[in-house]
């Protein structure tokens, strides 16, 4: 044996001893492992390791009751039924090393070495640490047992340090009501101590003290840090000679040892938007999942910073989504910075997600962020926060979600929401914003955010991939912001008192009448006052496109580089000389030696729909667009299409049906995309008819279809109308209906149509970008929702069916049996801005877009028996190439040279 | 400091998968009617992955805003009541296309 092993033996044994205790009471025999290392028998100490923590855990068994008896259970099934007790991994880590040193030993042909055996007591120190930790008396025998109270205080507090990388050195109960506990950890040679004395009752302690004869607290450890925990603030009663050397803390303020929370809240209050304590007058609905469909129905309505307060009151998770500008940053801020409820979260944490970089993890974000105001070292910052946020005494605050996703797609979502589940556990209380049309559009997202409704098994499946246990991820209560009556929103209220005097653009909003436009030209209004017409155009350019590309903070270098120095006056770089500065906030500072200085400071706009605002201008011209869809995957908001929409306003359409050549915004709002249509094509005006199809069948009756078919179309596959489909038996002979779409027909049918038209089906490109135009409006029409122009399910009911189950109701109740296809014509109103009619409801449309894999086509545009939000320009189904339903028709398109 | 409070909002383990009796099963056959008015809307066949039975279910419980079709082989995830356990209701397709799909 060397001497090298001599003296790690030696350390060990000195360790084990601190647990004399347990040893004693368990009976267990710590010689007898170490005495096996003396003797050149590993294989023998791990065997004795192995029937320590087979006792240890039996003990853990019967004090928690675990079904079923331990005695001649498993190392692994005593592991198995313990582990829900054992909170932390690293313990867990330290057991399943136990079992599986303990099981190499005992095959033969392995062989155990010293260096074995040494690890199988570190690991068992690992675990009589926490058993010690664990702080019951029933466990390891110590007596006077502590109040539960005072051991789930004590356990907390070591769980603190050792996420400090500290570990327990020594442990006394002292009476039922005050614990002694010692931790150290190693820096280079020199080793910290910390020093936790926690006493429910300072009366006690003058009674321990005394027993003692003040022995036991007396140390000449060095550097010793030495903390009084107490249950109140009075230190009346606390023995003189105890206030000494130690700092007096309340155990409900412990953290604030470490962090300093009202700086933190106090620089969070000042940051843009200023707050002021009046209640905001904005209104909301609490939402909670429907269990069986997964859809989101309201629970509660009314004040929204009163439906907040409860919410955070009950601890509980909530998102809170709403128009840009609604007011989301403002309740949010008050949230936090408000005094807290009694018995609330008293530390609370708020985060600008914005300003976190999209390829930063979310750690280091974290880091960056509280570092200033956290005095352990920045490796520990991250981890003490989460710990204090997994004991359930924080409450995280985290504004603009979306603007934090690496991409604007549920996949990019699911990415973040996966980072951020070390903060999301089960205890945590995080209250978030968003944009509503992102979160809320998804099914998908819908479900994940409400943990009890039904989690699709392709989302529980990623979230495995990712490492992320789908039980575990908590519940969140969606508060949805409502649109004020008079359809402004705050952030419009706030520049317009900003901006002040002439008020034309609100006189011009209220003639439009929606509230969306006020903020729209409220924004553009203050834009273009501060940047001047000389400077407009790069700003539009460099920020517009800087937003497309996912960038949304800049150091004033760049400003520099992007927009010229004039951008600063005199010529100098530096925060207040910066010309657009009315504009902006400041966002930190940029990491990096090249960056320092002022030049390194960075800054953000004081809000996003700025940067959105410039983004949509910018998109506005074909140009614009072409450069946006060079970038890899432009980041596209909802609000940039609504922006880009509005800003558009009446431009000249065209009545032709002809789809120029270009690039196009299509796609849902959670996941918008620009295309690009490489030639121009015409669209009928009308969908297919019957009266047309019937032309088509007497040709066929007389020729043949051979020459118009399918190469691919199966044998067999005929022409007619699927008539059993049809609700109206004589809906293709009855002329009364010749107006009608043509329904109940295959795709292989549609195909041919068009060859017999002399054109072909329009790809699922093309049908969108004819429908939403190049400002990508959600119906063909325009953004907004008029129930005269459109035959949806809706139509046939007397109300609106938001949901699957109001639609569900309605059916139920015969309501919608009459649902028919109208004529291809009715609705006047119902017209694209190149002239295409009645794109929206009605009928799906089939369109040359096949998924070949699953032999399906792709239609379009909804019909007479869906919801309203479910015939936009954008909706889309899949339909299998030899289906014919009465909820399908076509229209054909023609190549333009 | 260590007291998690619960509330409304706080995740119930006993409420998640399994618990409020969610079934995973493939569609395993379709017929061309039977379903919708006048049963002239096709009837769907989903078998559970798990107990191998099968339940029926029409166009109509197809859990979608959109276009109610689904295909024999897709995965679903569904409910039944108990008092018509042979009838499937809030079926959700689980296999949908990605949406960039539709623009290729």
């Amino acid at each position: 044996m060397t001497g090298e092993l001599d003296a790690r033996v030696l350390r060990l044994k000195t360790e084990l001893d601190d647990h004399s205790r347990i040893a004693r009471y368990l009976g267990l025999d710590f010689e007898r492992p170490i005495q096996s290392l003396n003797d050149g028998y590993p294989e023998n100490a791990v065997a004795w390791v192995g029937k320590i923590t087979e006792r240890l855990l039996k003990q853990l068994w019967r004090h928690h009751n675990v079904a079923g008896a331990p005695a001649g259970k498993t190392l692994k099934d005593l592991i198995g039924g313990c582990r829900p007790y054992i909170r932390s991994h690293q313990v867990l880590d330290s057991l399943h090393d136990i079992q599986r040193l303990r099981n190499r030993s005992s095959h033969d042909g392995y062989v155990i070495a010293e260096e074995d055996g040494l690890t199988a007591v570190r690991r068992l120190l690992d675990v009589l640490a926490w058993y010690t930790s664990t702080g019951s008396g029933a466990l390891s025998g110590q007596a006077p047992r502590l109040a539960p109270a005072v051991a789930a205080k004590a356990e907390f507090l070591a769980g603190l340090y050792v996420t400090l990388d500290y570990r327990p050195a020594k442990r006394f109960e002292l009476s039922r009501h005050t614990v002694y506990q010692l931790f150290v950890r190693e820096r280079g040679l020199r080793s910290e101590y910390v020093e936790l004395l926690l006493s429910r009752d300072p009366g006690d302690l003058a009674k321990v003290l005394e027993v003692t004869g003040g022995e036991l607290l007396a140390t000449r450890l060095p550097k010793l840090t030495r903390f009084l925990i107490l249950e109140g603030d009075s230190t009346r009663d606390v023995p003189a000679a105890l206030l000494e050397d130690r700092r007096v803390v309340t155990y409900d303020h412990f953290m604030g040892t470490m962090v300093d929370l009202d700086q933190h809240l106090a620089d969070v209050a000042g940051l843009y938007p200023r707050l002021d304590s009046a209640v905001l007058p904005v209104a909301g609905d609490l939402l909670t999942g429907d269990e069986r469909s997964g859809q989101m129905q309201i629970s509660e309505a009314g004040g929204a910073a009163a439906l907040l307060q409860q919410v955070a009151a009950s601890g509980g998770n909530l998102l809170i989504v709403g128009r840009p500008g609604s007011g989301k940053t403002t309740l949010l801020k008050q949230l936090v910075t408000a005094a807290p409820a009694a018995g609330a979260r008293r530390y609370r944490f708020f985060f600008d997600l914005s300003l976190k970089g999209r390829k930063e993890p979310f750690a280091d974000f974290v880091t960056r962020t509280l570092a200033p105001y956290f005095s352990v070292e920045a490796a520990y910052v991250f981890p003490a926060f989460c710990y204090f946020a997994r004991a359930g005494s924080v409450m995280c605050a985290l504004d603009g979600f979306d603007e934090a996703v690496p991409e604007i797609t549920q996949a990019g979502f699911l990415e973040l929401f996966t980072e951020l589940t070390e903060v999301l556990s089960a205890e945590s209380a995080v209250v978030m914003t968003s944009r509503v049309s992102f979160l809320e559009d998804s099914p998908e997202v819908r479900r994940l955010l409400d943990g009890t409704s039904l989690m699709s098994e392709r989302l529980v499946q990623e979230l495995h991939a990712q490492g992320v246990d789908p039980l575990r991820v908590p519940r969140f209560s969606v508060l949805r912001l409502r649109d004020e009556p008079s359809g402004g929103s705050l952030l419009a209220a706030r520049l317009e008192s900003e901006l002040g005097g002439d008020s034309g653009a609100s006189a011009a909003a209220g003639e439009a009448g929606d509230g969306g436009d006020e903020l729209g030209e409220l924004l553009w209004r203050h834009i273009t006052q501060v940047a001047g017409p000389e400077l407009l155009p790069r700003v539009v350019e460099f920020f517009g496109l800087a937003l497309l590309r996912g960038v949304t903070t800049f150091t004033l270098a760049e400003l520099v580089n992007g927009l010229g120095i004039s951008v600063f006056d005199g010529g100098r770089i530096g925060s207040g000389g910066f010309r657009l500065r009315a504009l902006f906030r400041p966002a930190g500072r940029a990491s990096g030696v090249a960056d320092a200085g002022e030049a390194g400071a960075v800054v953000a706009f004081r809000h996003a729909a700025y940067q959105e605002l410039l983004a949509a201008e910018f998109l506005r011209t074909p140009g614009g667009r072409d450069a946006a869809l060079a970038a890899a995957r432009p980041r596209l908001t909802e609000q940039v299409r609504d922006f880009l929409h509005r800003r558009s306003g009446a431009a000249a359409g065209s009545s032709d049906c002809i789809l120029p050549a270009g690039v196009y915004l299509v796609g849902p709002s959670h996941h918008l995309m620009l295309r690009r249509v490489k030639r121009p094509v015409q669209l009928d005006q009308f969908a297919v008819t019957v009266g047309r199809y019937n032309q088509f069948l007497a040709a066929v009756a007389r020729d043949g279809s051979a020459r118009w078919d399918h190469p691919a179309m199966p044998a067999g596959q005929a022409h007619a109308p699927w008539r059993d489909r049809l609700r109206i038996p004589d809906y293709y002979d009855d002329p009364a209906y010749d107006n009608h779409p043509a329904i109940a027909v295959s795709w292989w049918s549609a195909y041919a149509f068009a060859r017999f038209d002399g054109k072909r089906l329009p790809t699922s490109l093309e049908w969108e970008a004819a429908a939403r135009g190049p400002d990508g409006r959600l119906f063909p029409w325009g953004d907004q929702v008029d129930m005269s122009a459109v035959n949806c399910a809706d139509t046939w009911s007397d109300h609106p069916l938001i949901t699957y189950e109001a639609w569900r109701a309605e059916l139920d109740r015969g309501r919608l049996k009459d649902a028919l296809p109208g004529p291809v014509d009715a609705h006047p109103a119902n017209v694209s801005p190149f002239g295409v009619r009645e794109m929206a409801g009605n009928v799906w449309e089939l369109t040359a877009t096949v998924l070949e894999d699953l032999n399906e086509a792709v239609i379009c545009g909804g019909s007479f028996d869906n919801p309203y939000r479910a015939v936009q320009a954008c909706s889309k189904g899949t339909y299998r190439r030899r289906g014919a339903s009465n909820a399908v028709g076509f229209r054909c398109a023609r190549d333009l040279p | 400091m260590t007291a998690a409070a619960g509330g409304p909002a706080q995740r119930a383990p006993e409420q998640q998968a399994g618990g409020s009796g969610q079934r995973f099963g493939r569609i395993t056959d379709r017929h061309p009617s039977g379903s919708g008015p006048g049963g002239r809307l096709g009837t769907y066949f989903v078998t559970d992955d798990e107990t191998g039975t099968t339940c029926s279910f029409d166009y109509a419980d197809i859990v979608t805003e959109g276009f109610r079709t689904i295909r024999t082989g897709e995965r679903v995830r569904f409910l039944t009541n108990p008092g018509d356990p042979g009838h499937a209701v809030y079926v959700i397709r689980l296999d949908l296309p990605d949406i960039e799909m539709y623009y290729e």
